[in-house]
């Protein structure tokens, strides 16, 4: 214990100087590669970028879709089942995921577009796509899980308020007080949780980068990491942070447009 | 008081979650395995290799199967567990205490300190967990205590915020306002009063951040950054089983079935605190 | 003597545990008739009313009995069918008015769902004209409006065109001025006065305020824990009243010209599910004897003036 003490306080003082480090910009050089870690961001960020809009679009779309099945008919067979989906989604870790899917399509099926070099949009539409598939359908689900719990407490809460009654009430159709009643005025924490879920894939990422040859900021620090090429760690994961920072702001933006109450405060 | 009776009450509710009772069942088989490892009750070693029994299907003698040194799986398996678990629970008190101890301050006492606090752990709030942990391992080194150490401040900022939001509510109570004007310490006002009623969302929190632990250390281990060959580690066998899965699926399926097993049961117990919390939840 | 809603002894209970919330309720509403729905908080007078539209809260389910629209039995009726009546011919206005329109939708569009719902022409003219009808200011401002931007009571002048604008056989109000500033409460009074009017339309008005309802109604439904205490007249009701709660009620009405003190009835309402075998009034009633607490008195079936009691006002006791 004593032992562990002494390596204690200097590792702490070692961390908030690194901490320090974070506030001081200038992105450094990556001497392995021979470029500067700018470039080296410049071109993988969109990479990571594209795979968590991706993963974005899946996973909330999943999500919600299910948490609508589970809350229309809360403690039924179909919210059991919905809520079984949740919690297995939330177990796979992405690389128990990534790896079985490998091992079906890859060594089964002979189908692995990851094994060819990274392909940008630009270059190769189709093999990009075809790059980008099992990575967000993995991360896709790592993100419905979350989305759908919140997607039918969200629902579930919305649901015994007073207007979806008079909703009811007046005779509009149930398939319409579903979707644009209940639903509608549902979005506010799945937006949140969906702005959470995306800043959190812009680096959150790594291991399904690294599994699928996908040169993003994730692999970028790994790669630095490996090679202990401390400065690009360093920067790339600054900016990981600056780039959660603004997905935040946008989260506050979207809400403005979405709630018509919000947008009179103004 | 009438703790006695409150404790029991408080178990009915959780009992009474299916959730909880399935977690709370699978959690203790899990932590029966692991202690298997512990005491060395395996039925082999988990470094034994046997050229012998080399990429064998499972079977009676080996329950999951072996690996490509003769190793049996199971026995692996078990000792990743082991090792998982107790990294895990090493990095989630670490970080509970830390992050109580800075909640609890911060919120109670305010001002600077604070500020300080809300805003430091905001900054941490910004990273993605795995790679929080990934930058800090990197720079503290691959043992077990590193990782451990690791996972502890990746997942501080989360309690700290959890532990500082009811103080903040609780502190403007009518009766701890009460007990301050009768002129007690603030650490026994601290300690007798808040932290009781804290405890329930910390429990809540410390089993869901015991599932993510989880996940975070089998991240890092699968990445080559956790712990280290021929040691086992769910993560690692993962990693290893990439290359062997296609003509050897159990070593796939054995460390990902234990890693899902701990994670839904952690998630479960957790669920079922939070009913026990708030009786009139709609989960199942 | 036509009938337009037969309410026949309607219980309800809690889903989960079956604790009984309201007990056999039963009362009619005649054609062009106003009704009214007296009881305290709590005496299950909203749940009565919600359960004709099938508007239970999912908690609450019906134990048993019936309701009849038209000599039709809405009770059994499935949610599709129930739809086409919903807003149509049966419509409800509620207690709330800040929480009962959706905040996301413009005040016109959650008009012209009712049209849509119902596959009637829907218009922007028509809604136009109908937010005048209800005296909102700049009807066609008004309908691109969000309800944030409108007052409480400009709020339930937009939920009356809402359940009038179809003109509805009945319509049941819920409290609807409860929320509201005493003066505002005038207005929409007669607000729904005139629309019954100008539509023939029969009315179910439930209230605790019995000031109120005698403005509104012909007939009043007196309701406690549950039960159905009296029926009758409102002059009847209000010049002899025979259950010894409304008598009570009465008594407790501030009296303008005389300097009469407010009588209040001491005790609480007890839980329906409570009270098996006996009188739901027997703990606060000061004309109580034995028998009133080992056994449930007749409910009223629908004669002129009836009562749920031993020994009613004005029988010897």
């Amino acid at each position: 214990m004593r032992v562990y003490y002494g390596i204690d306080r200097p590792v702490v003082i070692q961390y908030f100087n690194w901490v320090k480090g974070f506030f001081t910009g200038n992105l450094g050089y990556a001497f392995h590669t021979g470029t500067s870690v700018a470039r080296l961001t410049e071109n993988s960020f969109p990479v990571t970028l594209e795979l968590a809009i991706f993963s974005t679009l899946i996973g909330v779309v999943l999500g919600t879709l299910i948490g609508l099945f589970s809350a229309s008919k809360p403690g039924s067979r179909r919210d059991f089942i919905g809520q079984f989906f949740g919690l297995t989604a939330l177990a796979i870790p992405s690389f128990v995921l990534s790896t079985t899917l490998v091992a079906i399509f890859a060594d089964k099926f002979h189908y692995f577009p990851n094994g060819f070099e990274y392909a940008t949009p630009w270059h190769n539409l189709s093999l990009n796509l075809q790059q980008m598939l099992f990575p967000s359908l993995v991360l896709g689900i790592a993100v419905a899980a979350p989305v759908m719990r919140t997607a039918r407490s969200s629902l579930l809460e919305t649901q015994e308020k007073d207007f979806v009654r008079t909703a009811i009430g007046k005779g509009v159709k149930l398939r319409r007080v579903k979707f644009v009643h209940v639903l509608r005025n549902s979005f506010n924490p799945i937006v949140t949780m969906t702005g959470i879920q995306f800043g959190y894939l812009l680096g959150g990422s790594v291991i399904v980068e690294q599994i699928f040859s996908l040169p993003g900021v994730g692999r970028q620090v790994l790669q630095g990491i490996l090679k202990r090429e401390y400065s690009t760690v360093q920067s790339t994961v600054m900016l990981i942070a600056c780039c959660f920072v603004i997905i935040n702001l946008l989260t506050d933006v979207i809400y403005r447009y979405v709630d018509p109450r919000i947008r009179e405060n103004d | 008081m009438t703790k006695k009776s409150s404790r029991k009450t408080w178990f009915y509710y959780y009992w009474n979650s299916l959730s909880g009772r399935i977690g709370l069942i699978l959690l203790t088989l899990l932590l029966l395995g692991a202690l298997c490892s512990l005491f060395h009750i395996l039925p082999y070693g988990p470094l034994a290799q046997d050229p012998t029994a080399i990429i064998k299907g499972p079977s009676w003698h080996h329950l999951f199967g072996t690996d490509q040194f003769g190793r049996d799986i199971f026995s692996r398996v078990l000792d990743g567990l082991r090792r998982s678990l107790s990294v895990s629970v090493v990095a989630v008190f670490l970080a509970t205490f830390l992050g109580l101890f800075i909640g609890v301050t911060a919120g109670y006492f305010g001002g600077f300190l604070d500020t300080l606090a809300v805003r430091l752990s905001d900054i941490f709030f910004a990273f993605p967990a795995i790679l929080l942990a990934l930058a800090i391992v990197s720079a503290l080194g691959h043992t077990w205590i590193d990782t451990s150490f690791a996972i502890a401040i990746v997942y501080t900022p989360i309690f700290v915020r959890v532990t500082r939001g009811p103080v903040l509510s609780l502190k403007e109570l009518d009766y701890i306002k009460a007990t301050k004007v009768l002129g007690y310490s603030s650490s026994r006002i601290l300690i007798k009063h808040i932290l009781p009623n804290i405890m329930p969302i910390l429990l809540v929190q410390v089993a869901l951040s015991l599932s993510w632990a989880i996940l975070t250390e089998s991240g890092l281990s699968f990445l080559g950054l956790g712990t280290q060959a021929p040691d086992a580690s769910l993560g690692l066998m993962v990693s290893d089983a990439q290359s062997l899965v296609s003509f050897a699926w159990w070593t796939l399926a054995a460390p990902s079935l234990f890693l899902m097993l701990s994670v839904v049961s952690l998630n479960l117990v957790g669920d079922g605190l939070r009913d026990s919390l708030d009786p009139t939840r709609k989960s199942i | 003597m036509n009938p337009i809603l037969q309410v026949k002894n309607l219980s309800l209970q809690t889903r989960e545990d079956k604790r009984l919330l309201v007990d056999d309720v039963s009362f009619e509403i005649e054609e062009g008739e106003s009704v009214g729905l007296v009881g305290e908080s709590g005496s299950g007078k909203t749940l009565t009313a919600l359960s004709i539209l099938g508007l239970l809260p999912a908690a609450v389910e019906v134990k048993s009995g019936e309701i009849l629209f038209k000599g039709e039995s809405i009770s059994q009726m499935s949610s599709s069918a129930l739809q086409q009546i919903r807003g149509n011919r049966i419509s409800m206005i509620y207690q709330d008015p800040m929480t009962s329109l959706n905040p996301m939708m413009r005040i016109g569009k959650q008009i012209q769902e009712v049209f849509d719902a119902h596959e009637i022409d829907d218009s922007k003219e028509k809604v136009i004209e109908a937010l005048r009808s209800v005296e909102i200011p700049n009807p066609e401002e008004a309908f691109s409006s969000y309800p944030h931007e409108f007052s409480g009571g400009m709020r339930q002048r937009v939920m009356i065109a809402m359940a009038m604008i179809l003109k509805p056989n009945l319509l049941l109000a819920d409290e609807p001025t409860t929320a509201l500033d005493v003066t505002i409460q005038k207005q929409i009074l007669n607000l729904v006065k005139r629309e019954r009017q100008e539509n023939a339309m029969s009315l179910l008005w439930i209230s605790h305020d019995l000031g109120v309802v005698s403005e509104m109604v012909e007939k009043v439904v007196v309701m406690y824990a549950g039960r159905v205490a009296e029926i009758g007249a409102v002059k009847e009701i209000f010049q002899h009243p025979r259950h010894p709660y409304t008598n009570g009620l009465i008594g407790s009405i501030v009296k303008r010209s005389h300097q009469e003190r407010l009588l209040s009835i001491p005790g609480i309402p007890p839980k329906p599910w409570t009270i098996e075998s006996s009188c739901a009034f027997a703990d606060r009633c000061p004309r109580v004897q034995t028998d009133c607490t080992v056994q449930k008195p007749a409910f009223p079936t629908e004669n002129s003036h009836s009562y749920s009691c031993f020994h009613p006002e004005g029988s010897q006791s």
